[in-house]
């Protein structure tokens, strides 16, 4: 409808009546007391002014040359009239003047319609009745009143009957309603609309209905769908596991060597037997010789599997294939398109704008980005919390940004898209940006950071402050943000789901912030560790390392405390838990000659049985190993594996016997009978269908009785000595083939790889290596650098490969020097180019600093054409 | 009103589950062991894709602890919402445990069909076994039968 141009203030009317509706809807017993008076009153003018204009709609109509007969009839629908001709009655068409008809005979018009109803029906009129009804000044409103009255009465009587003059009455024929009459005042109204899409009884052979219809359910297709338990959607999850497991263990059956089967085992028997029969009954010695052959070829008969019958591999492949998509397709049963919480935004930032006084524009990408059901229904609040600062700390009001020469609204973009297995959720806006320099003097200020220390941090680091708990540099707190708790607890809430926050802002441009969030939360990544023949899972969230100590390093690495277990990790002591002691294990260990488990009994692991007097019971192979010079401590299958955990912030190390793998584990919920076992937070099925714990490390932390208090004081110490390293750098020293040395920062990487030049693969002058399932390009740095090429491509090198691209990239490295820890100072004259930070001594050498944020850019620009900011 | 009974044994005693209260019985006796747990819980079974607790019943009942043997099986109970289903229907149903428990026994027995009337208190005698996990006894002809307490377990 062209003549519905939303004005903002009726779409405010409209949104606070749907508001209370709603609450009415949720509060249906209570309806009676909530008040609506004023949402009322707010709609009522409009829809006066809306009525108002669809009267003016037929009065066009009229204009334009549709009677209002046709549009009455039409109103009236075929079927109706066709059914009260069928029944013997008559349709007429009145038109009564107001002001002769009714005022001059001082007449009512209720009345008067009140006895015509007695001889027969009003089908309709124009105006209609109930405007009628409450029109007060009908004479000057609507002077001319037309009906089509539908009566049994003939056209001879009908004129007497009502009362009117011969000339008032016509009767309609029925080919008047008929298609061709109808579809002939269509194209010249385009008002029509409005009546056929107010009645339901519209003939739909109308072209111009007919059309419009079909616009319409173009848009109502929706996919079918189905309302369905969740408990049944992991029930089916939970089978479809089992399936794979079922698949699993199949084929591994299927793959066996058939002979080493106890059917081959019963057949070769059988066989035997028969053939020593056949021995012993004739004597001929050549047939003994055949036959001896004959056994003999039996077990290699038989030595085939069953994967290689004819048919079965295809069969099986078939059946593998369709257990993986019923595993997936499950899955995504449970997965929601992000719109489900983006939909809720626009009115959000609408109703922020009318109050703070801004305007916005909020984009949206991606919405159909899906995320498991839980997580969606967990990620609306902190991301209204993230719209909000947007809009409030963000965007500054349209004063100040016309003086910045910006658009006076602005713009807020939130982007949904998959990377790298987890999917990302970004809120961007072009707004003033987070300001290093606020938040350092509002850290000092707050006392949470010295003034030493704040001004070594980067600016990077300073942003990231504002995750901080009660960090806030608005300088008003409004009832929409800046009350510094928010941001806090959206990292924390985001954690929890398993996700990470980042941060980017550039001072008057804006700031973008992104969430990564995992597919799902019923799966989570975690290590697999087992102690005492018994395994575990740990959630990886909570992972910090592992540590392995070899066995001749104990004693030195190892202390006691008040008989507590502490390791020296990097200057810092790190309380040690053992897992199987906690669990109430007895300890074993396995003999490292027989491969047997036997209990152990030393006290610790520094222990060193020799210094005990040696009973004779303790010293079972009288003293074989300490003969032989095999000190089982220091045995390298006797190194202490050591999981590094932390709490918040702080660390402890569980002690476990051997760490498996890592794997995506379901994460079952623990029966009420396990509750009081602290340790464990659920429970799990591996890969073979056996049950696993799911260790909890808060749980640990309290079962072994940590005090973190004792450890906090020191901690905090380490914490200052660490600060103090802050203004030095950590640094990857490496060569190419040539001459020259260069450094980059370590923080920069993510992953340093070993390869051979057999590896590499080549696209035109791209060359790409695989990487983690993906290719990963390579790049040379002397083609983008002043510096000498090496003389051929080397057999053996490394690849770096740099955080924060788009897509993974290598830069080929010739020898990794070393990795070292310094204060530099940089030369940025001496060596000037693209890609270089500037040169720099180090042990001696001259060594060229490398900007890899600006080599990257440089070398693949392709790849931020974007604008991805790195 | 008869009652059907699913009867199991430990060590010589005769016992009986409302075989309405069963949802299978199984002798997958791959159960992982959780350490901490109260000494009763015998561990966890994965039972197509679930996971079930497993009680032993000889410690429930405060019988001696045989090993599982060839003859070991593990009841499995129905979930107190699944027996909401029967309720509906009329049946007067004790409560079971919310989440999936399997009780462990030494050997499964046939099924009994008793009258509900012939329920008798437990004799006093009955020291050896925690009286508060029997609900009542049936004389059979074969011997007495000891109906467990569902709840108490």
């Amino acid at each position: 409808m062209d003549s519905s141009v939303l004005d903002s203030n009726l779409v405010d009317v409209l949104l606070k009546a749907v508001d209370k509706v709603r609450m009415m809807l949720e509060d249906i017993e209570n309806v009676e007391k909530i008040d609506a008076e004023a949402e009322k009153n707010a709609l009522l003018p409009f829809l006066q002014k809306e009525e108002k204009k669809s009267m003016g709609n037929i009065q066009e109509t009229r204009k334009k040359g549709g009677s209002t007969k046709s549009i009455l009839l039409e109103n009236i629908g075929k079927e109706r009239l066709d059914a009260a001709v069928r029944q013997g009655q008559y349709i007429y068409m009145i038109r009564i003047s107001s002001k002769e008809d009714l005022l001059n005979k001082n007449l009512n018009l209720e009345d008067v319609l009140s006895g015509w109803l007695s001889m027969g029906e009003i089908f309709a009129s124009y105006p209609d009745q109930q405007t009628l009804g409450q029109c007060k000044n009908i004479s000057e409103t609507f002077p001319i009143i037309s009906l089509v009255y539908s009566s049994v009465l003939e056209s001879s009587l009908i004129s007497t009957g009502l009362g009117l003059e011969e000339h008032q009455i016509s009767l309609i024929e029925s080919q008047e309603w008929s298609d061709a009459s109808l579809v002939a005042i269509a194209p010249q109204s385009s008002s029509i609309d409005v009546f056929t899409q107010n009645n339901s009884n519209i003939s739909n052979s109308q072209e111009v209905v007919g059309k419009a219809d079909k616009t319409k359910t173009k848009d109502l297709v929706i996919e079918d769908s189905l309302r369905v338990r969740v408990s049944l959607l992991n029930n089916l999850m939970n089978l479809a596991g089992e399936l794979v497991l079922g698949r699993n263990q199949l084929l591994q059956h299927l793959s066996l060597d058939f002979s080493t089967s106890p059917v081959a085992e019963k057949i070769t028997t059988q066989l035997m037997t028969l053939v020593q029969e056949a021995l012993s009954a004739s004597n001929k010695k050549d047939v003994q010789t055949k036959i001896d052959l004959l056994t003999k070829a039996i077990p290699e008969l038989l030595r085939f599997k069953l994967n290689d019958f004819p048919g079965i591999s295809h069969i099986v492949q078939n059946l593998d294939m369709t257990t993986s998509l019923l595993q997936e397709s499950i899955m995504h049963t449970r997965m929601q398109p992000v719109s489900v919480v983006f939909s809720k935004f626009p009115r959000v930032i609408r109703d922020l704008g009318k109050k703070m006084g801004k305007e916005f524009d909020l984009e949206m990408y991606g919405q159909d980005v899906e995320l498991d059901k839980s997580i969606i229904e967990l990620l609306s609040d902190p991301l209204t919390h993230l719209l909000r600062n947007s809009a409030d700390h963000g965007i500054e009001t349209p004063e100040e940004r016309l003086v910045k020469r910006k658009k006076g609204k602005g713009l807020i973009v939130m982007r949904a898209f998959h990377e790298g297995g987890k999917v990302n959720i970004e809120i961007q806006d072009d707004g003033r940006g987070i300001d290093p320099e606020k938040i350092r003097a509002k850290a000092i200020e707050k006392g949470l950071l010295t003034t030493e220390l704040a001004s070594k941090m980067s600016s990077q680091e300073l942003q990231k402050l504002i995750f901080a708990a009660g960090f806030s540099t608005a300088e008003v707190v409004s009832d929409v943000s800046g009350r510094g708790v928010g941001m806090d607890v959206v990292k924390t809430n985001i954690e929890k789901l398993g996700g990470t926050i980042d941060i980017q802002s550039q001072v008057e441009k804006g700031t973008t912030i992104t969430l990564r969030l995992p597919l799902t939360l019923a799966i989570i990544p975690s290590l697999i560790i087992s102690t005492e023949q018994r395994r575990f899972a740990l959630p990886q969230v909570s992972l910090e390392e592992i540590v392995r100590v070899r066995g001749q390093d104990i004693t030195s690495k190892i202390d006691r405390i008040q008989g507590a277990e502490v390791l020296r990790l990097r200057g810092k002591l790190l309380p040690l838990v053992r897992l199987g002691e906690l669990l109430g294990l007895a300890p074993t260990y396995i003999h490292p000659e027989t491969g047997e488990r036997l209990p152990e009994r030393r006290a610790r692991w520094s222990d060193r049985r020799g210094k005990q007097v040696p009973s004779q019971e303790d010293v079972p192979n009288s003293g074989s190993e300490r003969r032989l010079g095999k000190d089982r401590r220091v045995s390298l299958a006797n190194a202490l594996k050591i999981v590094v955990l932390s709490i918040e912030k702080k660390h402890f190390g569980l002690v476990v016997e051997a760490v498996r793998d890592t794997e995506e584990i379901v994460v079952k919920p623990l029966s009420s009978y396990l509750k009081s076992a602290l340790c464990y937070s659920g429970a799990t099925i591996m890969g073979d269908g056996k049950v696993a714990m799911i260790l909890d490390p808060v749980g640990i932390a309290t079962q072994a009785k940590l005090k973190f208090q004792d450890v906090a004081a020191k901690i905090e110490e380490q914490e200052k000595s660490q600060q103090n390293n802050l203004e030095s750098e950590n640094l990857l020293l490496f060569n190419l083939c040539g001459e020259e040395n260069f450094a980059i920062r370590l923080s920069s990487i993510a992953r340093i790889e070993k390869h051979e030049a057999s590896e590499i693969q080549r696209v035109g002058e791209k060359q790409f290596l695989k990487y983690e399932n993906q290719s990963l390009q390579l790049f040379n740095l002397e083609k983008y650098l002043p510096i000498s090429a090496p003389p051929s491509f080397p057999e053996k090198f490394f690849v770096l490969v740099p955080k924060n691209t788009p897509q993974p990239m290598g830069i080929v490295v010739g020898k990794v020097q070393d990795v070292l820890t310094t204060e530099i100072a940089i030369n940025r004259d001496q060596i000037r180019a693209k890609g270089i930070l500037g040169s720099t001594l180090v042990q001696g050498k001259l060594t060229l600093l490398l900007d890899l944020h600006e080599l990257v850019r440089y070398a693949a620009p392709e790849q931020f054409t974007e604008g991805v900011l790195v | 009103m008869t009652l059907q009974l699913c009867s199991f044994k430990i060590e010589e005693n005769l016992f009986g589950i409302n075989v309405l209260l069963v949802r299978e019985i199984n002798s997958n006796l791959d159960i992982t062991p959780v350490d901490l747990a109260p000494p009763e819980v015998e561990g966890l079974l994965n039972l197509r894709g679930q996971i079930v607790t497993v009680l032993n019943m000889a410690k429930v009942l405060g019988l001696t602890i045989k090993p599982r043997g060839p003859q070991s099986r593990i009841i499995i109970l129905k979930t107190n919402t699944e027996l909401d289903k029967y309720r509906q229907e009329g049946y007067e149903l004790e409560k079971t445990p919310l989440d999936l428990v399997g009780l462990l026994v030494d050997s499964i027995e046939d099924m009994i069909t008793v009258e509900e009337e012939n329920q008798e208190k437990i004799p006093a005698n009955l020291e050896e076994i925690e009286s508060t996990k029997i609900k009542s006894v049936i004389q059979l002809n074969q011997g007495l039968v000891a109906l467990v307490n569902v709840e108490a377990i």
